[in-house]
């Protein structure tokens, strides 16, 4: 029976379980939803390593299972995060959620353990279809909106995936994403791989492709952004790694991507869209990893996304329990929620602790990693590139985040504190968070790669401290001497502005042309038929060429000159 | 789905310990920077030659991490400021 359902994509039961919730009533599918979380990672966790359900298809082998190191670490992560979700969004009745929810997870994972492109393809398509019912689920005219462009931005990167998969079977004669422990198995050498790097960079959220993320993630529901931060770009970091670890280009956009969301957090009002420029900058230091290769950098890649699904996941659901009981995430209308939300506080600080890397949490052991093996390979630059971005993650995450929503001035507001289980999703999250940043061994040892480094030395603890607690002391002297800038009800532009503005702008203003131009011909057009008809008129008017009354002499003229033309005509 | 506060006037209650205690956070912090400092010289001194391999000269400089901190959160902060007057719209901008 197991050895069966091995051939059966990890994922798969929580994809076809998931079509079950609303069968169980507004009460119980969010149990079930959990149950099916539960139950799924069971069987994942029993599952060996090796690849599974092989089919002949297309006159090629597919391989619909691959469980390596690397799949199995996401495998994990992912149900952990599924499970997480669950306990986080129990309090919600609607089963579409659920359904969306767990299918979307499932797929993710479905995804992290397919052995070729097109079971790759198909898991792919599934996520973006899935998830976008959880931003939908917010029921405003923005969220759909919203959703759609996430819907039309992730499909076209499914597209370009599949267009990718075609050419490089053309090409190889083969559609398989790699065997068992094989890492960077396309490359960009040919158009395949660009086209197979586009799609993955599309979800990756590479900068210019980037703004779906925080267009779409801070309108989705309290619980859906939970689900949403989790899967669809760290699905994009597994399959970048799986495909193109070591293609250098990559450090160059990932350290464009720690770098510029962080400019874009510091003055943003809404803290649920801080968290989505905060992902992206999180999402740069994975792409660097993966650009620089080396077992250090990959392992490094792989702990630091791990640990960030818990803290991100912690994070947004800080924010989304705020956002249930405020009825907001706006910097401007929060502040002092420490009294009456003083565990969601905990919670946050300990996740804004974690990512911002503090000793003892857990960003502390795998961001280094990454940070060390630019080191070791003498990147200077891309090595002070990181360093700055850590100071930009210490403003926008490890102080912006908690300090708005719970110090800051006091709003006034008095709420509840968050429903229970909310709480404990973010107790275990926190817990997670803790545990990783202590016994992080456990973590190395699932790495795809013997790990030999150890995060604890002095000289590592002394320099990290130094630098959060200096960023700590320059966000002190900013705020007292009035030089931070003041939180605004604005919106800040980015480049869903081409899409949403100038797009639609250049579109109206050809219209207009397009309309002015036809309208033109038309009008020279029936100038001239009036005109024409004008001259008919006239012409057969009692008086005109035609209309007037000839004589019969001179009809009797005209018939003789046509007869002899006509005979003029036979002689010739 | 969301539950309206019961209360949207000011704080009428005491202030919290936090509220009470903002010097003693911050007189916290600056001791602790300075532990930190305080901390790089006594090690630096001490087991220098068994400082973990620099990859950078950079590393080898005192309080080169301390400074970076500082600089680099002062930086992205005005930049950020730079920024905003560039790519700041009314909230219903894409509604209008």
């Amino acid at each position: 029976m197991i050895s069966s359902l091995q051939n059966l994509p990890p994922g798969i039961l929580m994809v076809v379980g998931s079509l079950f919730l609303p069968l169980l009533g507004k009460r119980f599918a969010a149990w079930g939803a959990l149950a099916l979380s539960i139950t799924s990672l069971l069987f994942f966790a029993t599952t060996s390593f090796g690849i599974y359900g092989s089919l002949e298809l297309f006159g090629t082998t597919l391989d619909l299972v691959r469980i390596d190191k690397l799949s199995y670490v996401f495998g994990l992560i992912f149900h952990l995060a599924a499970i997480l979700s669950s306990i986080y969004a129990l309090h919600v009745k609607d089963g579409l959620q659920h359904l969306s929810g767990i299918m979307y997870a499932g797929a993710a994972i479905g995804a992290s353990c397919a052995g070729d492109l097109v079971t790759l393809f198909v898991f792919w398509e599934l996520t973006a279809i899935a998830s976008v019912f959880l931003i939908w689920a917010t029921n405003t005219e923005r969220s759909y909106r919203a959703g759609i462009r996430y819907l039309i931005i992730q499909v076209t990167s499914g597209v370009l995936l599949l267009s990718g998969a075609i050419m490089r079977y053309a090409e190889t004669g083969s559609l398989s994403f790699g065997g068992m422990g094989e890492y960077g198995v396309i490359g960009i050498e040919s158009t395949s791989g660009v086209l197979i790097l586009l799609a993955f960079g599309i979800k990756c959220a590479f900068p210019l492709l980037h703004n779906w993320l925080q267009d779409s993630y801070p309108k989705a529901t309290p619980t859906g952004t939970v689900f949403l931060s989790a899967f669809t770009t760290k699905l994009a970091v597994y399959s970048l790694a799986r495909g193109f670890a070591g293609t250098e280009e990559l450090i160059t956009i990932g350290c464009v991507m720690t770098l510029f969301p962080i400019f874009f957090a510091v003055i943003e009002n809404d803290l649920r869209k801080v968290l989505a420029y905060s992902l992206n900058n999180q999402l740069g230091f994975m792409v660097v990893g993966i650009g620089i290769g080396t077992e250090l950098a990959l392992n490094g890649t792989v702990a630091h996304a791990f640990c960030h699904i818990i803290y991100k996941a912690l994070l947004f659901m800080s924010m989304g329990a705020v956002l249930h009981r405020v009825g907001t995430t706006k910097a401007t209308e929060l502040g002092g929620l420490h009294k009456s939300m003083p565990l969601t506080t905990i919670f946050c600080c300990i996740g804004a602790g974690s990512i911002a890397g503090f000793p003892l949490l857990s960003g502390f052991i795998s961001k280094s990693m990454i940070i060390t093996a630019a080191a070791e390979e003498h990147m200077l630059a891309v090595w002070i590139v990181l360093l700055i971005a850590s100071a930009g993650v210490m403003e926008h995450s490890g102080i912006k985040i908690p300090f708005f929503a719970f110090f800051s001035h006091d709003s006034g507001k008095r709420v509840k504190e968050a429903p229970w289980n909310m709480l404990v999703a973010m107790a275990l999250a926190a817990a997670m968070c803790i545990g990783l940043g202590v016994g992080y061994e456990w973590l190395y040892a699932l790495l795809p790669f013997e790990s030999h480094y150890v995060p604890y030395t002095m000289a590592h603890v002394i320099t990290v401290m130094q630098l959060l607690l200096f960023a700590a002391l320059a966000f002190v002297v900013l705020m007292k001497s009035g030089l931070y800038p003041p939180e605004e009800r604005a919106l800040n532009l980015d480049t869903d502005w081409v899409y949403r503005k100038l797009l639609p702008n250049l579109l109206g203003r050809l219209a207009s042309l397009v309309k002015f131009v036809d309208q033109a011909i038309r009008k020279a057009f029936l100038h001239l038929l009036a005109r024409f008809e004008n001259r008919l008129q006239s012409a057969f008017s009692d008086s005109g060429m035609i209309g007037r009354t000839w004589t019969t002499s001179a009809m009797a003229v005209w018939a003789s000159l046509l007869l002899g033309l006509c005979l003029l005509l036979y002689y010739l | 789905m969301t539950n309206t506060p019961s209360d949207h006037a000011p704080a009428p209650d005491n202030p919290s310990w936090f509220e009470r205690n903002v010097s003693l956070i911050i007189v916290g912090l600056v001791v602790a920077c300075v532990l930190s400092l305080l901390a790089e010289v006594i090690w630096h001194s001490t087991f220098f030659d068994e400082k973990h391999p620099a990859h950078f000269k950079l590393e080898n400089t005192y309080f080169y991490s301390a400074g970076f901190g500082f600089c680099a959160f002062v930086a992205v902060v005005f930049l950020g400021k730079l920024l905003r007057p560039i790519i700041k719209r009314p909230e219903d901008y894409y509604d209008q």
